[in-house]
């Protein structure tokens, strides 16, 4: 049941499918994703390595990697649904209204070509400018992403930098297009805790200022609550719960959202880190019904069989799970996180 | 400058490096079993005659001083003179070596001009009939014989269709080469205005070239596939995509410059090799290279002519790589002097 798109929505994504075709089998690596981003804030997008967080992202600038493919959804843009463009039309939107950011920078810049090169390059194809307008952009951005010496710095290749310079060269390169969209695939874990800082700091400032939107791809949930305005927790490819950041972390209501807030570590509490028991499941064989069941410790027989679909927690606060719709009529009680650490 | 400086201190490395290349080149024909002064003595040659020619030869003096007598030779550029053709060896290579400079450097740069394109259409068109075409000709070219894709050529595009002329050398036999500047047919008709011997002697290096370069163009093609199906998948390519770098700026720029470094060493690889002749090819086309040469000079036990020829086989190899180590210099900024 989708609701008419808000005026502040930028992105809205409905029911996209995007699957791998692997020898061992369909892997459905994003499936049936809904969710949207507002104009001028930060979402993150949380979940363990393989939930299909990348995937998302990969699957709204159609940059799936083969054997991957889109299978069916729809990625509104700005009140343009992408899924219908051309290929040539997709190559104008990536890099002019959506920008991204890589995990890697170092491994995301072209090792044979300076990165004021590379900068200028990506100015000059979207402007059509001259190459010295295009240079002196560069040069510009860079200085705005408050690289010191950014006349000297544009000469020097990915390989002469530290990966935090490496960083703000891509994020100069990302926002030098003023995109609506700012995409950031895990951009600070490479980094060093300051470092860190900084560049969240400076894509905070920059999507604030233009009124544009981001989604911060992470698993680190302290991330997400210092950076973001809301939050979507993705688990085995699908979206289990989203909503606002205070909302979620506060009121928590899906188990999985329940059990990531409770292992991370607070030094405010003297209390030892629980773990969320087993691993995220293997990608070809999912578990029947709630593919969270097997390591959740409320789940009963109808989590078992039948999936649950995506209901109201609260404002503007969705979660997939039965005991929340009332399906199953229990207390999920905090304890049962420690016992099953126990 | 930093180029220059790159390219100083590796034309001084190679000092030590053909300083050895001379020393086991020396050492190997010297310790070889039987005595070269038997090649110049008949049956009835007294004892005291073959002191004569031994002293005369130099063999008589300790091994070290023969090794710096000859050294001094070879830079002063004297081989020594050739058993066999009676002349002096160092001109016998240099009369040589531009036959086999012409087919081996045509040959590459055709195995270089097709087969990068292949390998680049392979990998961007992954599976695809092109990609199986190319798959076709480099398993042929990998897997047949020289010697046999050479004789079939001659015998379908010579004997049957009459398209090329007999494997008859360099040139036809009733036109005269181009008088010599290079030593290079095709430049140096070209030069002269000369179009009946450049039309004559190119049509002479089609056979060897195609069969040349199909053996040679094989794994470039499959080394550039693999490297660009390597670097396509990489996350710079990614990030350029994302960018929304076109997809011709992506596989041109972005992606062939990476992807062809690795086959870069291969191809160096062939060409040192190639230039020391190759010998198959030079004896089935006739060709007047070094490789023949230097067989023959082996049949004949001709030391000196075996002995200038691996010099220069040493050589060659030693300046294509480093030509090739400045190209890694100027292609690849990672490389530091």
């Amino acid at each position: 049941m989708l609701e008419a798109p808000r005026p502040d929505t930028l992105l809205d994504v409905r029911g996209l499918h995007t699957y791998f075709y692997t020898y061992e089998g369909i892997v459905r690596a994003v499936n049936s994703v809904s969710y949207r981003l507002n104009r001028g804030e930060i979402t993150g997008l949380v979940g363990e390595s393989g939930s299909g967080k990348s995937v998302t992202a990969q699957s709204i600038i159609q940059l799936v990697k083969a054997p991957g493919k889109i299978v069916s959804g729809e990625v509104w843009l700005d009140g343009e649904d992408l899924m219908s463009l051309s290929h040539a039309e997709m190559q104008e939107v990536r890099g002019r209204k959506i920008s991204m950011i890589f995990q890697e920078p170092r491994a995301a810049l072209n090792p044979l070509f300076t990165v004021g090169d590379q900068i200028s390059r990506v100015i000059q194809l979207r402007e059509n400018c001259s190459r010295n307008v295009a240079e002196n952009h560069a040069i510009e951005m860079m200085r705005a992403v408050e690289i010191a010496d950014p006349e000297r710095r544009a000469g020097a290749y990915s390989h002469e930098l530290s990966g935090g310079m490496c960083q703000r060269v891509m994020v100069a390169m990302a926002l030098s297009a003023n995109p609506l969209l700012l995409i950031a695939d895990e951009p600070t874990t490479g980094l060093d805790v300051t470092v860190q800082a900084q560049v969240l700091d400076l894509i905070r400032t920059r999507v604030r200022s233009a009124g544009s939107a981001c989604l911060f791809i992470t698993h680190d949930l302290g991330v997400v609550a210092e950076l973001c305005e809301r939050v979507i927790v993705m688990y085995a490819g699908r979206v289990v719960e989203q909503g606002p950041v205070a909302e979620i972390f506060t009121n928590p209501r899906h188990p999985y959202t329940q059990g990531l807030i409770a292992s991370t570590l607070r030094v405010d509490i003297d209390k030892p880190i629980s773990t969320i028991p087993g691993t995220v499941p293997d990608a070809v064989h999912l578990p029947s019904g709630c593919t969270f069941h097997p390591r959740c410790p409320f789940a009963e027989e109808l989590c078992r069989h039948e999936e649950p679909s995506m209901v109201e927690a609260g404002h503007d606060h969705s979660t997939r799970c039965h005991i929340v719709s009332g399906r199953i009529e229990k207390e999920m009680l905090e304890e049962a996180w420690e016992l099953e650490a126990a | 400058m930093r180029l220059l400086q790159y390219v100083a201190k590796r034309l001084l490395q190679l000092i030590p490096v053909l300083l050895g290349v001379s020393v086991i080149i020396f050492t190997i024909s010297h310790v070889l079993p039987g005595n070269p002064v038997y090649l110049f003595v008949g049956i009835d040659t007294t004892p005291e005659e073959i002191e004569a020619i031994t002293k005369r030869l130099g063999l008589d003096k300790p091994l070290h001083e023969q090794y710096f007598i000859w050294l001094g030779n070879v830079l002063r550029g004297d081989l020594g003179d050739s058993w066999f053709t009676s002349e002096s060896v160092a001109q016998d290579l240099m009369r040589r070596f531009p036959a086999t400079f012409e087919l081996t450097t045509v040959a590459l740069l055709a195995a270089i001009l097709l087969g990068v394109p292949l390998g680049v259409l392979s990998a961007v068109y992954r599976n695809s009939w092109i990609d199986n075409i190319s798959r076709g000709v480099t398993l042929l070219g990998v897997s047949v014989p020289s010697f046999w894709l050479g004789l079939l050529l001659i015998y379908v595009l010579f004997f049957l269709l009459r398209i090329f002329p007999p494997p008859s050398g360099r040139i036809g036999l009733l036109i005269s080469p181009p008088d010599r500047i290079t030593g290079l047919y095709l430049i140096d008709s070209l030069l002269t205005g000369n179009w009946k011997a450049f039309s004559s002697s190119a049509q002479h290096l089609a056979l060897p070239v195609m069969t040349q370069a199909l053996v040679t163009l094989a794994p470039i093609t499959r080394l550039v596939r693999s490297s660009m199906l390597e670097v396509l998948g990489s996350e710079y390519i990614q990030a350029a995509r994302a960018n929304g770098v076109p997809d011709r700026q992506i596989y041109f720029r972005d992606a062939l410059r990476n992807a062809l470094l690795a086959p870069l060493t291969f191809v160096a690889l062939v060409y040192g090799n190639l230039l020391g002749g190759s010998v198959v090819i030079e004896r089935i086309f006739a060709w007047p290279g070094i490789g023949r040469y230097a067989l023959e000079s082996i049949v004949v036990k001709d030391y000196n002519a075996v002995q200038g020829f691996v010099l220069l086989a040493a050589v060659l190899y030693v300046l294509v790589f480093l030509v090739v180590d400045i190209l890694y210099f100027v292609i690849d900024p990672r490389i530091t002097a």
